[in-house]
Protein backbone atom coordinates (compact mmCIF):
# COMPACT_ATOMS: atom_id res chain seq x y z
CA UNK A 1 0.00 0.00 0.00
CA UNK A 2 1.07 3.36 -0.99
CA UNK A 3 -0.07 6.91 -1.10
CA UNK A 4 -0.07 6.65 -4.81
CA UNK A 5 -2.52 3.76 -4.33
CA UNK A 6 -5.63 5.33 -2.18
CA UNK A 7 -7.50 7.83 -3.58
CA UNK A 8 -7.80 11.06 -0.92
CA UNK A 9 -11.49 11.12 0.25
CA UNK A 10 -12.04 14.89 -0.75
CA UNK A 11 -11.53 13.98 -3.80
CA UNK A 12 -13.52 11.38 -4.52
CA UNK A 13 -17.23 12.33 -6.33
CA UNK A 14 -19.34 10.56 -3.01
CA UNK A 15 -22.42 11.31 -1.37
CA UNK A 16 -22.06 13.64 1.07
CA UNK A 17 -23.15 10.80 3.58
CA UNK A 18 -19.73 9.02 3.56
CA UNK A 19 -17.63 12.06 3.67
CA UNK A 20 -19.15 12.77 6.86
CA UNK A 21 -19.11 9.61 7.66
CA UNK A 22 -15.00 9.28 7.34
CA UNK A 23 -14.69 12.76 8.86
CA UNK A 24 -16.78 11.72 12.14
CA UNK A 25 -14.31 8.65 12.20
CA UNK A 26 -11.38 11.04 12.48
CA UNK A 27 -12.89 12.82 14.78
CA UNK A 28 -14.59 10.25 16.84
CA UNK A 29 -11.29 8.32 17.66
CA UNK A 30 -9.11 11.84 17.94
CA UNK A 31 -7.16 10.84 14.98
CA UNK A 32 -6.07 14.33 14.43
CA UNK A 33 -4.48 14.30 17.35
CA UNK A 34 -1.43 11.56 16.43
CA UNK A 35 2.37 13.03 16.24
CA UNK A 36 3.57 9.59 14.80
CA UNK A 37 5.65 8.34 17.68
CA UNK A 38 4.88 5.21 16.34
CA UNK A 39 4.18 4.02 19.82
CA UNK A 40 1.10 1.82 18.27
CA UNK A 41 3.15 -0.31 15.67
CA UNK A 42 5.95 -0.76 18.23
CA UNK A 43 3.59 -2.27 20.34
CA UNK A 44 1.65 -4.16 17.43
CA UNK A 45 1.84 -8.04 18.27
CA UNK A 46 0.35 -8.46 14.26
CA UNK A 47 3.11 -5.71 13.35
CA UNK A 48 5.63 -8.34 13.84
CA UNK A 49 4.33 -10.89 11.17
CA UNK A 50 3.10 -8.98 8.80
CA UNK A 51 2.40 -5.62 7.09
CA UNK A 52 0.23 -4.20 9.28
CA UNK A 53 1.52 -0.40 10.49
CA UNK A 54 -0.58 1.12 12.73
CA UNK A 55 1.14 4.45 12.36
CA UNK A 56 0.89 4.30 8.46
CA UNK A 57 -2.84 3.51 8.44
CA UNK A 58 -3.45 6.62 11.13
CA UNK A 59 -1.10 8.74 8.74
CA UNK A 60 -3.16 8.22 5.92
CA UNK A 61 -6.24 8.17 7.30
CA UNK A 62 -5.09 12.15 9.11
CA UNK A 63 -4.04 12.79 5.51
CA UNK A 64 -7.89 12.12 3.93
CA UNK A 65 -7.09 8.97 2.27
CA UNK A 66 -9.65 6.73 1.51
CA UNK A 67 -8.12 3.49 2.68
CA UNK A 68 -11.19 1.28 3.09
CA UNK A 69 -9.59 -1.26 0.67
CA UNK A 70 -6.26 -1.73 2.19
CA UNK A 71 -6.14 -5.40 3.71
CA UNK A 72 -3.90 -4.32 6.49
CA UNK A 73 -7.55 -3.48 8.29
CA UNK A 74 -8.26 -6.93 8.43
CA UNK A 75 -4.85 -8.05 10.14
CA UNK A 76 -5.86 -6.32 13.63
CA UNK A 77 -6.11 -8.81 15.99
CA UNK A 78 -7.89 -6.08 18.36
CA UNK A 79 -6.06 -6.55 20.88
CA UNK A 80 -5.92 -2.45 21.67
CA UNK A 81 -1.89 -2.17 22.92
CA UNK A 82 -1.73 0.58 20.72
CA UNK A 83 -4.89 2.49 21.92
CA UNK A 84 -3.93 1.94 25.63
CA UNK A 85 -0.05 2.99 24.86
CA UNK A 86 -0.61 6.20 22.73
CA UNK A 87 0.40 8.86 24.53
CA UNK A 88 -2.23 11.56 22.68
CA UNK A 89 -4.95 9.25 23.14
CA UNK A 90 -5.94 8.52 20.08
CA UNK A 91 -8.25 5.66 19.78
CA UNK A 92 -6.13 3.80 17.23
CA UNK A 93 -8.02 0.46 17.81
CA UNK A 94 -11.21 1.87 17.79
CA UNK A 95 -10.58 3.76 14.61
CA UNK A 96 -9.55 0.07 13.08
CA UNK A 97 -13.05 -1.00 13.77
CA UNK A 98 -15.16 1.63 12.61
CA UNK A 99 -12.97 2.10 9.22
CA UNK A 100 -13.55 -1.93 9.07
CA UNK A 101 -17.57 -0.65 9.22
CA UNK A 102 -17.27 1.96 6.65
CA UNK A 103 -15.47 -0.48 4.29
CA UNK A 104 -18.18 -3.11 4.98
CA UNK A 105 -20.82 -0.28 3.98
CA UNK A 106 -18.96 1.04 1.00
CA UNK A 107 -18.28 -2.40 -0.46
CA UNK A 108 -15.11 -3.87 0.86
CA UNK A 109 -13.71 -6.30 -1.82
CA UNK A 110 -10.90 -7.54 0.52
CA UNK A 111 -12.82 -8.75 3.11
CA UNK A 112 -11.71 -12.32 3.97
CA UNK A 113 -14.46 -14.40 2.56
CA UNK A 114 -14.44 -16.88 5.74
CA UNK A 115 -16.20 -14.19 7.42
CA UNK A 116 -19.34 -14.31 5.28
CA UNK A 117 -19.93 -17.75 6.64
CA UNK A 118 -19.67 -16.41 10.49
CA UNK A 119 -22.74 -13.95 9.63
CA UNK A 120 -24.81 -16.52 8.24
CA UNK A 121 -24.50 -19.06 10.96
CA UNK A 122 -24.50 -16.30 13.67
CA UNK A 123 -27.77 -15.77 11.82
CA UNK A 124 -29.05 -19.34 11.55
CA UNK A 125 -27.67 -21.16 14.81
CA UNK A 126 -27.42 -17.62 16.94
CA UNK A 127 -23.60 -19.07 17.88
CA UNK A 128 -20.15 -18.09 16.19
CA UNK A 129 -19.32 -21.99 16.40
CA UNK A 130 -22.20 -24.65 16.53
CA UNK A 131 -22.38 -27.73 18.83
CA UNK A 132 -21.26 -31.08 17.10
CA UNK A 133 -22.63 -34.33 17.84
CA UNK A 134 -19.40 -35.52 19.54
CA UNK A 135 -19.52 -32.38 21.91
CA UNK A 136 -23.51 -33.27 22.69
CA UNK A 137 -22.42 -36.92 23.89
CA UNK A 138 -19.25 -35.33 25.86
CA UNK A 139 -21.73 -33.58 27.61
CA UNK A 140 -24.15 -36.01 29.11
CA UNK A 141 -21.25 -37.84 29.95
CA UNK A 142 -19.93 -35.20 32.28
CA UNK A 143 -23.18 -34.62 33.32
CA UNK A 144 -24.27 -31.38 32.19
CA UNK A 145 -27.65 -31.46 29.53
CA UNK A 146 -26.78 -32.99 26.37
CA UNK A 147 -28.16 -29.46 24.71
CA UNK A 148 -26.78 -26.49 26.65
CA UNK A 149 -29.96 -24.05 27.91
CA UNK A 150 -29.08 -21.43 25.08
CA UNK A 151 -30.77 -19.19 22.08
CA UNK A 152 -30.15 -22.31 19.45
CA UNK A 153 -32.14 -24.65 21.66
CA UNK A 154 -35.15 -22.58 22.04
CA UNK A 155 -36.88 -22.37 18.74
CA UNK A 156 -39.47 -19.93 19.56
CA UNK A 157 -36.39 -17.39 20.89
CA UNK A 158 -34.55 -18.23 18.12
CA UNK A 159 -37.00 -17.40 15.28
CA UNK A 160 -37.75 -13.80 17.39
CA UNK A 161 -33.65 -13.62 17.30
CA UNK A 162 -33.46 -14.06 13.61
CA UNK A 163 -36.69 -11.74 13.56
CA UNK A 164 -34.00 -9.31 14.91
CA UNK A 165 -31.08 -9.60 12.64
CA UNK A 166 -33.08 -9.46 9.61
CA UNK A 167 -34.52 -6.31 11.25
CA UNK A 168 -30.45 -5.23 11.18
CA UNK A 169 -29.88 -6.40 7.48
CA UNK A 170 -26.87 -6.96 8.69
CA UNK A 171 -26.65 -10.29 6.34
CA UNK A 172 -28.19 -8.71 3.14
CA UNK A 173 -25.51 -6.20 4.00
CA UNK A 174 -22.31 -8.69 4.02
CA UNK A 175 -23.84 -10.56 0.84
CA UNK A 176 -24.63 -7.53 -1.24
CA UNK A 177 -21.16 -5.81 -0.49
CA UNK A 178 -19.31 -8.09 0.62
CA UNK A 179 -20.15 -11.72 -1.77
CA UNK A 180 -17.74 -11.13 -4.31
CA UNK A 181 -14.32 -11.15 -1.86
CA UNK A 182 -11.74 -13.49 -3.01
CA UNK A 183 -9.76 -15.58 -0.46
CA UNK A 184 -6.37 -13.68 -0.32
CA UNK A 185 -4.23 -14.32 2.34
CA UNK A 186 -1.86 -12.21 4.40
CA UNK A 187 1.43 -12.94 2.84
CA UNK A 188 0.07 -12.07 -0.64
CA UNK A 189 0.50 -8.82 0.75
CA UNK A 190 4.03 -7.25 -0.89
CA UNK A 191 6.01 -7.35 2.36
CA UNK A 192 9.54 -5.85 2.64
CA UNK A 193 10.72 -5.76 5.95
CA UNK A 194 11.17 -2.26 7.39
CA UNK A 195 15.01 -1.08 6.72
CA UNK A 196 16.91 0.27 9.83
CA UNK A 197 17.59 3.98 10.00
CA UNK A 198 21.23 4.45 8.91
CA UNK A 199 21.36 1.17 7.12
CA UNK A 200 20.89 3.01 3.56
CA UNK A 201 23.29 5.31 4.17
CA UNK A 202 25.86 3.07 5.64
CA UNK A 203 25.25 0.49 3.00
CA UNK A 204 26.10 4.14 0.43
CA UNK A 205 29.31 4.47 2.53
CA UNK A 206 30.67 0.47 2.55
CA UNK A 207 30.35 1.28 -1.30
CA UNK A 208 32.37 3.37 -1.42
CA UNK B 1 -36.37 -13.78 40.00
CA UNK B 2 -37.78 -11.39 42.57
CA UNK B 3 -34.56 -8.79 43.97
CA UNK B 4 -35.18 -9.98 47.79
CA UNK B 5 -34.25 -13.76 46.47
CA UNK B 6 -31.20 -12.11 44.85
CA UNK B 7 -30.32 -10.18 47.83
CA UNK B 8 -29.98 -13.46 49.82
CA UNK B 9 -27.74 -15.47 47.89
CA UNK B 10 -25.22 -13.87 45.81
CA UNK B 11 -26.15 -15.15 42.37
CA UNK B 12 -25.56 -14.26 38.43
CA UNK B 13 -26.41 -15.16 35.14
CA UNK B 14 -23.68 -17.53 33.61
CA UNK B 15 -23.12 -16.11 30.14
CA UNK B 16 -20.93 -19.62 29.00
CA UNK B 17 -20.42 -18.22 25.22
CA UNK B 18 -19.87 -20.62 22.56
CA UNK B 19 -16.58 -22.55 22.56
CA UNK B 20 -16.85 -23.10 26.26
CA UNK B 21 -20.74 -24.82 26.01
CA UNK B 22 -20.04 -25.91 22.22
CA UNK B 23 -16.51 -27.11 22.10
CA UNK B 24 -14.91 -27.26 25.72
CA UNK B 25 -17.88 -28.24 28.36
CA UNK B 26 -15.23 -28.84 30.94
CA UNK B 27 -14.70 -25.24 31.37
CA UNK B 28 -18.76 -24.66 31.75
CA UNK B 29 -18.77 -27.71 33.97
CA UNK B 30 -15.93 -26.66 36.15
CA UNK B 31 -17.53 -22.78 36.55
CA UNK B 32 -20.76 -24.68 37.75
CA UNK B 33 -18.56 -26.64 40.40
CA UNK B 34 -15.99 -24.35 41.69
CA UNK B 35 -19.12 -21.37 41.95
CA UNK B 36 -21.55 -23.59 43.73
CA UNK B 37 -18.52 -24.69 46.05
CA UNK B 38 -17.74 -21.00 46.92
CA UNK B 39 -21.66 -20.07 47.43
CA UNK B 40 -22.47 -18.10 43.94
CA UNK B 41 -25.40 -18.87 42.61
CA UNK B 42 -25.40 -19.27 38.61
CA UNK B 43 -28.72 -18.97 36.50
CA UNK B 44 -29.08 -19.97 33.07
CA UNK B 45 -30.86 -17.93 30.40
CA UNK B 46 -31.12 -18.22 26.34
CA UNK B 47 -27.91 -16.24 24.98
CA UNK B 48 -27.33 -15.74 21.60
CA UNK B 49 -23.63 -15.59 20.86
CA UNK B 50 -22.41 -12.74 22.79
CA UNK B 51 -21.78 -11.46 19.18
CA UNK B 52 -17.69 -12.19 19.22
CA UNK B 53 -15.94 -8.57 19.27
CA UNK B 54 -13.56 -9.07 16.65
CA UNK B 55 -15.68 -10.62 13.98
CA UNK B 56 -19.15 -9.24 14.15
CA UNK B 57 -17.88 -5.69 15.71
CA UNK B 58 -15.80 -5.32 13.21
CA UNK B 59 -19.46 -5.37 10.55
CA UNK B 60 -21.32 -3.01 12.22
CA UNK B 61 -20.91 -1.79 15.41
CA UNK B 62 -25.24 -0.90 15.76
CA UNK B 63 -25.76 -4.38 15.28
CA UNK B 64 -23.53 -5.64 17.65
CA UNK B 65 -24.77 -3.50 20.12
CA UNK B 66 -28.54 -4.37 19.60
CA UNK B 67 -27.77 -8.23 19.58
CA UNK B 68 -25.21 -7.82 22.95
CA UNK B 69 -28.00 -5.35 24.74
CA UNK B 70 -30.71 -8.41 23.88
CA UNK B 71 -28.43 -10.91 25.35
CA UNK B 72 -28.23 -8.50 28.58
CA UNK B 73 -31.90 -8.01 28.65
CA UNK B 74 -32.41 -11.95 29.41
CA UNK B 75 -30.95 -11.52 32.68
CA UNK B 76 -32.09 -8.31 33.35
CA UNK B 77 -35.53 -9.75 32.99
CA UNK B 78 -34.72 -11.39 36.14
CA UNK B 79 -32.94 -9.20 38.18
CA UNK B 80 -29.65 -10.45 38.22
CA UNK B 81 -26.01 -9.13 36.47
CA UNK B 82 -23.86 -10.98 33.67
CA UNK B 83 -21.13 -13.17 34.70
CA UNK B 84 -19.11 -14.30 31.74
CA UNK B 85 -16.33 -16.82 31.34
CA UNK B 86 -14.86 -15.42 28.32
CA UNK B 87 -12.64 -12.15 27.03
CA UNK B 88 -14.78 -11.94 24.43
CA UNK B 89 -18.05 -12.40 25.76
CA UNK B 90 -16.78 -9.89 28.55
CA UNK B 91 -15.52 -7.13 25.98
CA UNK B 92 -18.45 -7.27 23.44
CA UNK B 93 -21.55 -7.01 25.81
CA UNK B 94 -19.91 -5.08 28.62
CA UNK B 95 -19.00 -2.57 25.48
CA UNK B 96 -22.96 -3.16 24.25
CA UNK B 97 -23.58 -2.04 27.35
CA UNK B 98 -21.94 1.02 27.92
CA UNK B 99 -22.58 2.45 24.17
CA UNK B 100 -26.27 1.96 25.34
CA UNK B 101 -25.85 3.82 28.85
CA UNK B 102 -23.67 6.87 26.91
CA UNK B 103 -25.97 7.93 24.06
CA UNK B 104 -29.68 8.42 23.96
CA UNK B 105 -29.66 7.74 20.56
CA UNK B 106 -28.21 4.68 20.62
CA UNK B 107 -31.07 4.13 23.21
CA UNK B 108 -33.45 4.62 21.36
CA UNK B 109 -32.28 2.69 18.66
CA UNK B 110 -31.73 -0.26 20.29
CA UNK B 111 -34.91 -0.21 22.43
CA UNK B 112 -36.48 0.54 18.94
CA UNK B 113 -35.36 -2.51 17.64
CA UNK B 114 -36.03 -4.68 20.54
CA UNK B 115 -39.57 -3.71 20.84
CA UNK B 116 -40.45 -4.77 17.92
CA UNK B 117 -39.43 -8.45 19.43
CA UNK B 118 -41.40 -7.68 22.50
CA UNK B 119 -38.18 -6.79 25.07
CA UNK B 120 -36.41 -3.27 26.09
CA UNK B 121 -33.57 -2.38 28.65
CA UNK B 122 -33.50 -0.04 31.09
CA UNK B 123 -29.20 0.20 31.14
CA UNK B 124 -29.33 -1.09 34.57
CA UNK B 125 -27.34 -4.74 34.63
CA UNK B 126 -24.14 -4.88 35.13
CA UNK B 127 -21.49 -6.87 32.42
CA UNK B 128 -18.83 -8.81 35.15
CA UNK B 129 -16.09 -11.17 33.91
CA UNK B 130 -15.65 -14.63 36.54
CA UNK B 131 -12.12 -14.01 37.69
CA UNK B 132 -13.56 -10.63 39.30
CA UNK B 133 -15.82 -13.10 41.09
CA UNK B 134 -13.00 -15.33 42.28
CA UNK B 135 -10.64 -12.87 43.58
CA UNK B 136 -13.85 -11.18 44.96
CA UNK B 137 -14.46 -14.49 47.31
CA UNK B 138 -10.10 -15.34 47.20
CA UNK B 139 -10.96 -16.40 51.08
CA UNK B 140 -13.86 -18.72 50.06
CA UNK B 141 -11.47 -20.17 47.23
CA UNK B 142 -8.85 -21.39 49.77
CA UNK B 143 -11.39 -22.37 52.17
CA UNK B 144 -12.85 -24.53 49.28
CA UNK B 145 -9.67 -25.92 47.88
CA UNK B 146 -8.56 -29.71 48.77
CA UNK B 147 -5.14 -29.61 47.15
CA UNK B 148 -2.30 -27.63 46.49
CA UNK B 149 -1.45 -27.64 43.21
CA UNK B 150 2.01 -26.85 43.19
CA UNK B 151 2.39 -26.25 39.71
CA UNK B 152 4.50 -23.26 37.53
CA UNK B 153 1.89 -21.73 35.49
CA UNK B 154 2.57 -19.43 32.86
CA UNK B 155 -0.74 -16.86 33.28
CA UNK B 156 -1.94 -15.47 29.63
CA UNK B 157 -4.72 -12.56 30.36
CA UNK B 158 -5.50 -12.39 26.99
CA UNK B 159 -6.59 -8.98 25.81
CA UNK B 160 -10.55 -8.00 26.14
CA UNK B 161 -10.14 -8.42 30.04
CA UNK B 162 -7.18 -5.81 30.32
CA UNK B 163 -7.99 -3.50 27.46
CA UNK B 164 -9.36 -0.92 26.86
CA UNK B 165 -8.85 -0.51 30.29
CA UNK B 166 -11.53 1.99 32.03
CA UNK B 167 -13.61 -1.60 32.24
CA UNK B 168 -11.23 -1.43 35.06
CA UNK B 169 -9.99 1.69 36.57
CA UNK B 170 -8.12 0.11 39.74
CA UNK B 171 -5.98 -2.30 37.65
CA UNK B 172 -2.52 -1.12 35.77
CA UNK B 173 -3.18 -2.69 32.15
CA UNK B 174 0.79 -3.26 32.11
CA UNK B 175 1.53 -5.10 35.14
CA UNK B 176 -2.12 -7.04 35.99
CA UNK B 177 -1.95 -8.79 39.41
CA UNK B 178 -5.28 -10.64 39.70
CA UNK B 179 -5.48 -14.15 37.71
CA UNK B 180 -1.75 -14.61 39.88
CA UNK B 181 -3.31 -14.08 43.50
CA UNK B 182 -5.77 -17.18 42.20
CA UNK B 183 -3.82 -19.33 41.27
CA UNK B 184 -1.23 -18.25 44.28
CA UNK B 185 -4.23 -19.21 46.06
CA UNK B 186 -4.88 -22.16 44.30
CA UNK B 187 -0.56 -23.20 45.69
CA UNK B 188 0.69 -22.63 42.09
CA UNK B 189 3.57 -20.69 41.29
CA UNK B 190 3.13 -17.97 38.62
CA UNK B 191 6.14 -17.66 36.70
CA UNK B 192 6.98 -14.43 34.46
CA UNK B 193 8.07 -14.78 30.74
CA UNK B 194 9.02 -12.40 27.80
CA UNK B 195 5.78 -10.17 26.57
CA UNK B 196 3.61 -11.90 29.13
CA UNK B 197 0.54 -9.60 27.86
CA UNK B 198 0.65 -10.01 24.56
CA UNK B 199 -2.45 -11.37 22.41
CA UNK B 200 -2.23 -14.97 21.57
CA UNK B 201 -3.11 -13.94 17.75
CA UNK B 202 -6.78 -15.13 17.35
CA UNK B 203 -8.65 -12.28 17.90
CA UNK B 204 -10.45 -9.49 15.62
CA UNK B 205 -11.39 -11.91 13.04
CA UNK B 206 -7.27 -12.83 12.34
CA UNK B 207 -8.25 -16.62 13.41
CA UNK B 208 -10.24 -16.98 10.52
CA UNK B 209 -9.47 -14.20 8.24
CA UNK B 210 -5.52 -14.65 8.20
CA UNK B 211 -4.57 -18.00 10.01
CA UNK B 212 -1.05 -17.91 9.23
CA UNK B 213 -0.52 -14.48 11.11
CA UNK B 214 -2.15 -15.67 14.25
CA UNK B 215 -0.03 -18.84 13.96
CA UNK B 216 3.12 -16.82 13.87
CA UNK B 217 2.02 -14.71 16.96
CA UNK B 218 1.05 -18.06 19.10
CA UNK B 219 4.01 -19.51 18.08
CA UNK B 220 5.97 -16.37 19.44
CA UNK B 221 3.78 -16.31 22.74
CA UNK B 222 4.41 -19.85 22.95
CA UNK B 223 8.64 -20.02 22.57
CA UNK B 224 8.56 -17.36 25.26
CA UNK B 225 6.49 -19.73 27.57
CA UNK B 226 8.29 -22.52 26.91
CA UNK B 227 11.69 -20.91 28.36
CA UNK B 228 10.21 -19.85 31.07
CA UNK B 229 9.67 -23.51 32.14
CA UNK B 230 6.16 -23.38 33.13
CA UNK B 231 4.01 -26.42 33.25
CA UNK B 232 1.15 -25.39 31.63
CA UNK B 233 -0.50 -22.05 30.20
CA UNK B 234 -3.67 -20.83 32.73
CA UNK B 235 -6.02 -18.54 30.61
CA UNK B 236 -9.08 -16.85 31.58
CA UNK B 237 -10.70 -16.91 27.92
CA UNK B 238 -12.07 -19.74 25.98
CA UNK B 239 -11.17 -18.04 22.19
CA UNK B 240 -7.80 -17.76 23.66
CA UNK B 241 -8.10 -21.81 24.93
CA UNK B 242 -9.11 -23.01 21.99
CA UNK B 243 -6.48 -21.18 19.95
CA UNK B 244 -3.81 -22.04 22.28
CA UNK B 245 -4.90 -25.50 22.53
CA UNK B 246 -5.92 -26.53 18.99
CA UNK B 247 -3.12 -24.25 17.23
CA UNK B 248 -0.44 -25.72 18.61
CA UNK B 249 -0.21 -29.08 16.36
CA UNK B 250 -0.26 -26.61 13.65
CA UNK B 251 3.54 -25.09 14.37
CA UNK B 252 6.22 -26.32 13.15
CA UNK B 253 7.73 -26.38 16.46
CA UNK B 254 5.93 -29.29 18.47
CA UNK B 255 5.74 -27.36 21.74
CA UNK B 256 2.78 -29.38 23.98
CA UNK B 257 2.16 -27.11 26.26
CA UNK B 258 -0.98 -28.24 28.12
CA UNK B 259 -3.56 -25.29 28.51
CA UNK B 260 -6.02 -24.80 31.33
CA UNK B 261 -8.57 -22.49 31.85
CA UNK B 262 -8.55 -21.45 35.07
CA UNK B 263 -12.27 -22.37 35.92
CA UNK B 264 -10.74 -26.17 35.52
CA UNK B 265 -7.45 -25.44 37.27
CA UNK B 266 -10.13 -24.13 39.94
CA UNK B 267 -12.14 -26.99 39.52
CA UNK B 268 -9.07 -29.51 39.99
CA UNK B 269 -7.58 -28.00 43.21
CA UNK B 270 -11.25 -28.11 44.67
CA UNK B 271 -10.40 -31.82 44.38
CA UNK B 272 -12.84 -32.67 40.97
CA UNK B 273 -11.71 -35.67 39.25
CA UNK B 274 -10.19 -34.85 35.67
CA UNK B 275 -12.29 -37.75 33.86
CA UNK B 276 -15.53 -35.97 35.70
CA UNK B 277 -14.20 -32.56 33.76
CA UNK B 278 -13.98 -33.86 30.14
CA UNK B 279 -9.62 -33.30 30.52
CA UNK B 280 -9.21 -35.76 27.85
CA UNK B 281 -11.32 -33.66 25.22
CA UNK B 282 -7.82 -30.63 25.01
CA UNK B 283 -6.26 -31.43 21.87
CA UNK B 284 -2.58 -31.01 23.84
CA UNK B 285 -2.41 -33.77 26.81
CA UNK B 286 -3.31 -32.59 30.33
CA UNK B 287 -2.05 -35.75 31.53
CA UNK B 288 1.27 -34.90 32.83
CA UNK B 289 -0.59 -32.03 34.80
CA UNK B 290 -2.87 -34.57 36.52
CA UNK B 291 0.13 -36.91 37.30
CA UNK B 292 1.77 -34.11 39.18
CA UNK B 293 -1.50 -32.90 41.06
CA UNK B 294 -2.10 -36.47 42.17
CA UNK B 295 1.32 -36.77 43.77
CA UNK B 296 0.63 -33.67 45.04
CA UNK B 297 -2.64 -34.95 46.41
CA UNK B 298 -0.54 -38.36 48.03
CA UNK B 299 2.10 -36.03 49.63
CA UNK B 300 -0.74 -34.17 51.78
CA UNK B 301 -2.23 -37.36 52.65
Amino acid sequence: MSEAETKKVDQMEEDPYELENFHKILEDSKILNCVQCGKCTGGCPAGRDSRIRIRELIHLAHEGHDIKDCKELWLCTTCYNCQERCPKGVDTTEAIISLRNRAIRKGDHNFPEIHVTAITSLRDQADGFPLSPDVESIRSVIGLPKHPHDLAHDPEGLKKFQELMDDLDIVGLIEKQCGDSKPWKYVDIDYKPPVARGAKKKEAESDE
Amino acid sequence: MSEEETRKQETYSLFPGCIAKNMYPSIEKSTYTIFEKIGVKLLNHRYSCCPAPGVFRGYDRKTHMTLGVRNIVMAAQDNVDVMTICNGCYGSLWEANEMFRKSKENQEFVNGKLAKIGLSYDGKTEVLHFVDVLHKHLEDVENAKEIDLGLKVAVHYGCHYLRPSDKHPDINPESPHVIEDVVEALGCESVDFKNKLSCCGAGGGVWSGAEELGLRVLDAKLKNVQESGADCIVNICPFCHMHLDQSQGKLEERYKIPILHLSELTGLAFGIRPKHLAMHTHLISTRDIEKKIKSAKKEKA
